[in-house]
């Protein structure tokens, strides 16, 4: 639920540091929040991103939600598996339902991001 | 403080997620809309809707009483028959949509929109007769509906009836596990299925019994509403309610004019017949998207409608929605305004997707 190997915001998106480039999903508790995810809006590769702006919008049976991006960047890679099969997001938040892949440029925002704890108890509350 | 469904404790166990609807807590789905609506129009899945409300009426007036009061003819009732019809206030809008039960003569179980029993129950009481009895029996019986393709042979072993012979909008009284319930052929769904209502310290092992013996899918509000919507069935709160007539919702089949009793509704009814305000459609997205209830429609550019239902079809795989245009369209030049976008839409008859199994045509 809460996995250790990456940070989470306060906006339900989670980042994993691979290769020094951030993935980037949303966490099981905005999954389970959001329901069946029918569509997904990703963004351009290549689009520059600003921390808070909107990186993609998921659709799903009940409603529309945006996917704020945690981090400043350029978008390198998009998870194109997410226009077949939306319900990844639902059925793996934290592996193959990632989103996008950002070149990020401030690791500060990153230090910034909650950890795993931190993240939880910001849920249970 | 929202009411809570006297299987609650149960429903906690299967872990859903809940919502409040209509002053009720209750679950909008447990394993998902997607995975329930696809058990429901391929298999079977079962729903806790306690939360309707059911007034029982009976008396020496009870037929005058409901005649006057609803806009269908209940003269074509008899004993285990059920009818839909509606509830309309003198302007002719609808009050509610409902389902009648002939028990026998002069006793009649109504069962109403959870959102409009208060009110209901109120109409009744002002504008009723002598020698009538109002009962609201909401908290004596729950009331589960089973419903798919396979609900009458997944329900056939527990009864001494031929299930096949129990026909649509028909109801009778019987034993299941030595518990005397009432059977009707009727749901909300576009599948074959039965609502049963359960005398309430029994409804427990029922709906254990469902869920861990025969493993049968529970179903919450979403799907329900999914169901409803792939059928073109009205919601009230969205396609009707007391500023819509039933000439304008596509419900003229539950208005029985000519029957000989000065219904309330029926002098506006007869007067507006040809004067709606508004249209009634049906619409498919003609690229990805999914309509939402309020999203505005529009017609070679000029802001034409609303829309009072919207989901995601998972039988279509695309979006489907119902709304209301102010002027008649026929060609298919419509749009929807989805967020900042406009997507093309598509008129299309009711229901959006064919050949259920429920049993309507069946003698």
């Amino acid at each position: 639920m809460y996995p250790e190997d990456r940070k989470y915001s306060k906006e339900h998106e989670w980042v994993k540091i691979e290769e020094e480039k951030a993935i980037i999903g949303i966490t099981y508790y905005a999954q389970k929040e959001l329901g069946d995810v029918v569509y997904v809006d990703l963004p351009e590769v290549g689009k520059e991103i600003k921390r808070g702006e909107v990186i993609a919008t998921l659709e799903s049976v009940k409603t529309a939600s945006e996917v704020y991006s945690p981090l400043s960047g350029k978008v390198i890679k998009v998870n194109e598996k997410l226009k077949e099969k939306p319900e990844l997001i639902n059925e793996d938040p934290y592996n193959n339902g990632w989103i996008v892949i950002l070149e990020f440029s401030d690791s500060k925002e990153y230090d910034n991001l909650l950890s795993s704890e931190n993240y939880k108890k910001l849920i249970e509350v | 403080m929202a009411k809570r469904l006297f299987l609650e404790e149960e429903h906690r166990k299967l872990n859903p997620k809940f919502i409040e609807f209509a002053g009720w807590y209750m679950p909008l789905e447990y394993e998902g809309v997607i995975k329930e609506h696809i058990q429901v129009r391929t298999n079977v899945g079962i729903f806790d809707i306690s939360h309707m409300g059911r007034i029982r009426i009976k008396g020496k007036s009870s037929y005058e009483f409901l005649q006057k009061i609803t806009s269908n003819d209940i003269g074509k009732l008899y004993s285990g028959k059920a009818q839909y019809s509606l509830i309309l206030s003198p302007k002719g809008t609808i009050l509610d949509d409902i389902i009648i039960y002939m028990l026998h003569e002069q006793d009649y179980l109504l069962v109403v929109n959870a959102g409009n029993k208060d009110k209901i129950i109120s109409w009744i009481n002002e504008n009723k007769f002598n020698n009538l009895e109002i009962e609201d029996q909401s908290e004596l019986l729950i009331l589960l509906a089973l419903q798919g393709p396979f609900s009458e042979s997944i329900l056939q072993p527990f009864l001494k009836e031929n299930l096949s012979d129990l026909k649509y909008y028909h109801f009778y009284k019987t034993k299941i596990f030595e518990t005397e319930v009432i059977l009707s052929r009727t749901g909300y769904t576009g599948e074959d299925g039965f609502e049963i209502f359960i005398p309430n310290y029994k409804a427990k092992e029922f709906w254990k019994y469902f869920i861990e013996n025969l493993k049968i899918s529970p179903c919450g509000l979403g799907v329900r509403n999914t169901l409803r919507l792939e059928m073109g069935y009205p919601l009230y709160g969205h396609e009707i309610d007391e500023s819509t007539t039933p000439w304008e919702a596509n419900l003229s089949f539950v208005v029985r004019l000519e029957k000989p009793y000065d219904f309330i509704g029926k002098k506006a009814l007869v007067e507006l017949k040809d004067k709606r305000e508004k249209f009634l459609i049906a619409f498919e997205l003609l690229e990805r998207g999914i309509p939402r209830e309020g999203c505005e429609l529009f017609y070679n550019n000029e802001k034409i409608g609303w829309v009072t239902s919207g989901t995601f079809s998972p039988s279509l795989n695309k979006g489907i929605g119902m709304g209301y245009l102010k002027k008649e369209v026929l060609d298919n030049n419509l749009e929807i305004a989805i967020r900042d976008k406009r997507i093309k839409i598509k008129i299309v008859k009711i229901p959006f997707v064919k050949n259920t199994s429920i049993k309507k045509g069946v003698k």
